[in-house]
């Protein structure tokens, strides 16, 4: 994400812009197109920030704050342990327990790692251990009969509890026969031989001496990396580790190559780098870009969400960047994802979802690629000759507009006109906005029906102003009417537009809420900057 | 009113969208988590139209490209806009809420590389945007490994 294209601060700067600009070159533009081009060099500024991995436009969450997650806080606290920063947390309120014990149980967090976590926490300045208590007292915790790396890790967290807090670790066994024991067993893991060898020490428990074996494979995975950091730290507790050999420039390589919110592995590669006498560097800047996610109050880490971009918001982009959109994915992956998805899972889609792939691999102003062809028929086929019932032919409206986008021969259907309420208003104006647009069997029957609604929209407009939902929508189908409207009431509705632009972060985008408490929405940006109001008010040169 | 011809037609030769947006969102195929030659991804399609009470299909999974002995694929509905709500029906899964009220899902599938979730998902009338946060959740080497992704 938040990838900064050149070209898209070229466009807000206005370099693709002069020659269209009055006075630049002794042609003077038309004052709608310039406001248009400002409105989305402004827009590609924010949409470059949203732009994931694969090129695909994400759609911002409503930016409320994900719960915090001290499994993640736990792997943060011992990496920043490690490389010597001291990092505490705030003790729990009430609430903040709740929070962080709900997040644990949505995700199926292990009871053991839950209490390993809340123990790490304790350590770094929470007050609290009762949740990771209840997790320890389930009875399958030490289940003998589970997974022997799951044993492990149970008898290695009890270890920890027992040696380290007050009243210890509620172990309903002999802990130190159990530990004993299952270090005898075959074939363990360095993984595990690791654990089981660090719980013997902690509840000094008289173990056998291990004689694990490891080599770094060719390639790395998530466990061969838990078996690398378990070899580095038996080697360093002065076991022998067959076929261990320090390679601190790999482990630094893989670090720098990690994704963002791999907590448990970060703190992995970090106490490679440690225990390897390698530099710490990578680790230092993981710990300070994980700092956007920590809580203010509590100190503890939220949940770390990746935003994924969707080929419908990707088409949204489109459609508001219009001929800008190429040059704006010109460096980015977009098309080759769409590509991939087309060729393998366009079955996957909805006929809508297929239109919006294809017209996002169009070149603007050209016509759709050869080999798309069956696809635009299949969905043409799919809404051709329909009529209708209630609000059923919102899918069929919404492909429609992307052939006629495309230019393409668009299907043949008719929709029912819906009583206006609350529940159908937003279908109401899809249909009249496909009626005025000709792209409705039954066109003239629609707006016919709507007339009185239409008549009424602008007293609705400036009754519930922007905040309404469908307040985009409405001043959408206001373009596709000659009204008498006075310049006042236009200027009050551009108001109304301008107290929805920009949220933190993302400047020229529009909000869903003028108080701006559900963040900015790209689909709401595309429509609004192919209204007329919008294009006046979005276009306004902030400068 | 009538129809009208002035700024309206070169904006709607410009659109060529549907300017009524849409409620619900479209899909996604994340690699969300990806440690060396492992990879854990999330999932989620919703249909972007929805019929009757804003309502559409959806299909979301998580995955893994080895087998592993239990793997949680886990989704938060995400309805955004002012007094949003959703409501999730035909999962065969218990459907609870989390302390935002939004319906959750999860299911485990075992010695598997898959666990997916599908059903309908109804947002109410003010809802702007339906997001979904889509989790995997797994352990390698008795160690729990998480990724979440929001589309």
């Amino acid at each position: 994400m938040a990838r900064a294209y050149a070209w898209a601060a070229a466009l807000a700067s206005g370099a693709l812009l002069m020659g269209s600009l009055a006075g630049c070159s002794g042609v003077v533009e038309d004052p709608i197109s310039a406001d248009l081009d400002r409105a989305q060099a402004g827009l590609a500024l924010d949409f470059a920030t949203l732009m994931d991995s694969e090129g695909f436009v994400a759609n911002p969450d409503g930016g409320g704050s994900r719960p915090l997650d001290m499994y993640s806080t736990a792997w943060l606290l011992t990496l920043a342990d490690s490389i010597g920063i001291e990092a505490q947390v705030a003790p729990f309120d009430d609430a903040a327990v709740a929070d962080a014990a709900g997040l644990a149980t949505e995700l199926g967090v292990p009871d053991a790692w839950r209490a390993w976590s809340w123990m790490v926490l304790v350590d770094h300045g929470a007050d609290t251990l009762d949740d990771a208590r209840e997790a320890l007292a389930k009875g399958d915790v030490y289940d003998s009969q589970a997974p022997v790396d799951d044993r492990a890790v149970a008898l290695w967290v009890a270890s920890h509890m027992e040696s380290r807090l007050e009243g210890g670790s509620s172990y309903p066994g002999d802990l130190d026969a159990d530990v004993r024991q299952a270090i005898g067993s075959p074939n363990l893991s360095v993984t595990t031989t690791w654990l089981l060898w660090e719980a013997c020490g902690l509840v000094n428990a008289r173990c056998d001496r291990p004689s694990p074996a490891w080599q770094l494979p060719a390639t790395l995975d998530a466990q061969a990396i838990l078996d690398w950091a378990s070899a580095a730290e038996l080697d360093a507790a002065g076991l022998s580790v067959a076929g261990y050999h320090p390679s601190p420039d790999v482990a630094a390589r893989e670090f720098s190559a990690l994704s963002e919110g791999s907590d448990l592995i970060a703190e992995q590669l970090t106490r490679i780098l440690v225990l390897e006498g390698a530099s710490t560097q990578t680790a230092q800047e993981y710990w300070e870009r994980s700092m956007d996610r920590r809580d203010a109050v509590t100190g503890v880490f939220r949940q770390y969400v990746e935003m994924r971009g969707t080929i419908e918001t990707t088409y949204e982009a489109r459609a508001a960047l219009g001929a800008a959109f190429d040059g704006f994915i010109e460096d980015s992956p977009t098309r080759d994802s769409v590509r991939d998805i087309l060729n393998t899972r366009s079955r996957e889609l909805g006929m809508p979802a297929v239109a919006k792939a294809v017209a996002i691999m169009t070149p603007w102003g050209e016509e759709p690629p050869q080999q798309y062809g069956p696809l635009i028929d299949a969905v043409r086929a799919e809404y051709d000759g329909e009529e209708f019932a209630g609000t059923d032919g919102a899918a069929a409206i919404d492909a429609t507009f992307v052939l006629a986008g495309l230019g393409v021969d668009t299907p043949t259907f008719s929709v029912a006109p819906v009583p206006i309420e609350t529940a159908t208003e937003r279908y109401a104006l899809l249909e009249l906005q496909a009626a005025y647009s000709g792209l409705l069997a039954n066109g003239d029957q629609v707006i016919e029906y709507y007339a009185e609604f239409v008549n009424d929209l602008p007293s609705r407009i400036e009754q519930d102003g922007s905040d309404s939902p469908f307040f985009v929508a409405r001043i959408g189908v206001l373009d596709y009417l000659d009204t008498d409207l006075s310049q006042a009431w236009w200027t009050a509705v551009e108001g109304d537009v301008a107290d929805l632009k920009g949220c933190e972060g993302l400047p020229h985008m529009i909000a869903r809420d003028s108080a701006r408490t559900n963040g900015c929405d790209v689909n709401l940006s595309a429509a609004v900057v192919n209204t007329s109001v919008g294009i006046r008010t979005l276009g306004v040169d902030d400068a | 009113m009538r129809k009208r011809k002035l700024v309206g037609s070169l904006v709607v030769a410009i659109a060529a969208t549907a300017l009524a947006a849409a409620p619900a969102s479209a899909n996604s195929d994340s690699d969300s988590a990806t440690y060396g030659t492992y990879k854990m991804s999330t999932y989620a399609y919703i249909d972007s139209w929805a019929g009757w009470d804003n309502c559409g299909k959806f299909n979301t999974y998580a995955k893994t490209n080895k087998t592993v002995a239990a793997l949680t694929h886990s989704i938060e509905w995400d309805p955004i806009g002012v007094g949003a709500s959703a409501n999730v029906k035909g999962v065969g899964l218990a459907i609870s809420g989390n302390n935002t009220g939004s319906p959750t899902l999860s299911f485990t599938n075992k010695n598997a590389t898959s666990a997916s979730i599908s059903g309908t998902a109804c947002a109410s009338w003010s809802t702007i945007y339906l997001g979904v946060f889509s989790t995997g959740s797994t352990k390698i080497g008795g160690h729990y490994l998480t990724s979440t992704s929001h589309v």
